[in-house]
């Protein structure tokens, strides 16, 4: 090693010491350029965001929207949900609806992910799980949505279950001048 | 090499970083490109960029049909004056493919999608903040439908004005209608102050010499299904959507001759007729107006505004309501 002395012989600048110095600035910048180039990540809102639509949309007032039931019913329309983008894998949901007392599964609506699902159930099955490309998943905690809902003129019971997902990550346009 | 240089001797016994002085300034020197960086890098677009998208994308998730979303973008409008990028082509959102651009120069972005099937309009800019208006694209295309059957309805029966002179209480009776029955999709909001309004009309329609005063309130009930409080984005206010300019906007008698001056004096400019070349689609761009036609056409202006596109269809609508009004009254 060698040390840059002045006449006194008191050092003043050591190889040793700039190689450090350098190394703590290398080190720092990294930091740095790590930090600012993370991703925002709002998936985990998004989910939120999309469970909550769902819940407020199909049930109102307690009531289940009588049409939820049929064949027919599309979610996409009636929740204001932009099907196009529900084609692709950046958001999903899977809403189950049950009758009360039997627990009986009676209908359910998804959109068309089933890769999601399956990453969503490993996901939510142990929340030590942090796959950084597996979406971010919300199911309020396995809660469940209570309603009552008119069939054949009477009034019944039941309960739905729902699933939502964000798997949108956005992306970076390329660097091509416009 | 940077040993080498270090050690390189100035004279015997000193080497050029021997100085206090030189070692205070490498270390500096240092310092400041490592300040210089994190900065460089913590105020750097792309950060703004992916942060904004996705603030704004979340926002428009959150939202519902009329409301309006503000976004603070002071650090973007900086960052893009830097980079010589027009403020206003800083975000874009594609509503048929759902998605949100955001571009703070003029190469790169960042894009991500929203869930909703709500519609946005273009986003503006006003002061630091980006405005965007959020509205249900069904309800709009229903009415874009209630209009086209209006303009189909006005082009089967050529509506035009059939002017008579009018009692002050075919005023009255008109107004009363129109706040017991929807006319379209409007109603008139008069509440306890109905009569007083058809008064104001009245001698309005008179001193202006319009022909017939319920062109008058068939202009307030479309302009502000007559409700005095209401202003519109542009500034227009009151009854009849009357420059903010005029200070007491808000009292209903002055709100009404305003509307009434201005309608008279479009009819003297356009009488003669004028084409609707400004109109926003194409097929209204060859449209003629002329007479009490063009003095509406003129009131509600000759121009596009692409955030309200239905406004082309102005004139028919305002007489179609006309006609409900002169159907009310049975004269």
């Amino acid at each position: 090693m060698c040390n840059l002395k002045n006449k006194k012989g008191v050092e003043v600048l050591s190889f040793f010491w700039f190689a450090v110095l350098v190394g703590v600035g290398t080190g720092i910048s990294v930091g740095v350029l790590f930090f600012y180039s993370a991703d925002v990540d709002v998936r985990k809102t998004e989910a939120n965001y999309l469970y909550f639509k769902i819940s407020d949309c199909l049930v109102q007032n307690g009531l289940l929207l009588d049409e939820v039931l049929d064949e027919n019913f599309n979610i996409f329309e009636k929740c204001s949900l932009d099907s196009y983008t529900f084609s692709g894998e950046n958001f999903y949901f899977y809403i189950q609806f049950f009758n009360e007392p039997d627990l009986k599964l009676r209908n359910s609506l998804t959109s068309e992910s089933g890769k999601i699902r399956k990453e969503c159930e490993i996901v939510l099955n142990d929340e030590k799980i942090e796959a950084k490309y597996y979406p971010k998943c919300f199911d309020n905690k396995g809660g469940k949505i209570n309603f009552f809902y008119f069939e054949k003129g009477e009034i019944k019971k039941g309960y739905m279950k729902i699933l939502t997902a964000s798997n949108n990550n956005g992306i970076k346009l390329a660097m091509v001048k416009i | 090499m940077i040993k080498r240089f270090l050690l390189n001797k100035k004279a015997e016994g000193e080497t050029l970083v021997d100085s206090p002085v030189v070692f205070l300034v490498l270390n500096i020197l240092f310092f400041s490109i490592l300040l210089l960086f994190i900065y460089k890098q913590s105020t750097g677009a792309f950060i703004y960029e992916q942060a904004y998208a996705k603030q704004i994308s979340i926002l428009m998730d959150s939202a519902k049909p009329g409301m309006t979303i503000y976004v603070n973008l002071t650090e973007g409008n900086e960052i893009a004056k830097k980079n010589e990028w027009d403020i206003k082509n800083i975000v874009t959102i594609d509503d048929e493919k759902n998605k949100v651009k955001v571009r703070l120069a003029n190469r790169g972005g960042y894009e991500t999608s929203y869930f909703t099937n709500y519609g946005f309009d273009p986003p503006k800019i006003e002061g630091e903040y980006l405005v965007i208006n959020v509205r249900d694209k069904n309800e709009q295309e229903k009415n874009r439908d209630r209009l086209t059957a209006i303009v189909q309805d006005y082009s089967d029966k050529k509506y035009e004005f059939n002017f008579v002179s009018r009692e002050q209480t075919d005023v009255e009776k008109a107004i009363l209608f129109a706040k017991e029955n929807n006319i379209g999709n409007r109603r008139c909001s008069c509440g306890e102050e109905c009569v007083n309004y058809a008064k104001y009309i009245f001698e309005a329609s008179t001193n202006n010499k319009i022909d017939d005063a319920l062109i008058l309130l068939a202009i307030m009930i479309q302009e502000s299904s007559c409700e005095n409080w209401k202003c519109n984005e542009k500034g227009y206010c009151g009854l009849m959507q009357i420059s903010g300019k005029i200070n007491n906007y808000m009292d209903a008698k002055t709100n009404i001759d305003e509307g009434a001056k201005e309608l008279r004096e479009k009819y003297e400019i356009y009488k003669d007729g004028k084409t609707f070349a400004g109109a926003c689609s194409e097929e209204y761009k060859t449209k003629y107006y002329s007479g009490w036609n063009a003095a509406l056409r003129g009131y509600n202006g000759w121009g596009c505004n692409p955030n309200y596109p239905n406004q082309d269809f102005y004139v028919e609508e305002v007489l179609f309501i006309y006609n409900k009004l002169k159907e009310s009254v049975n004269v």
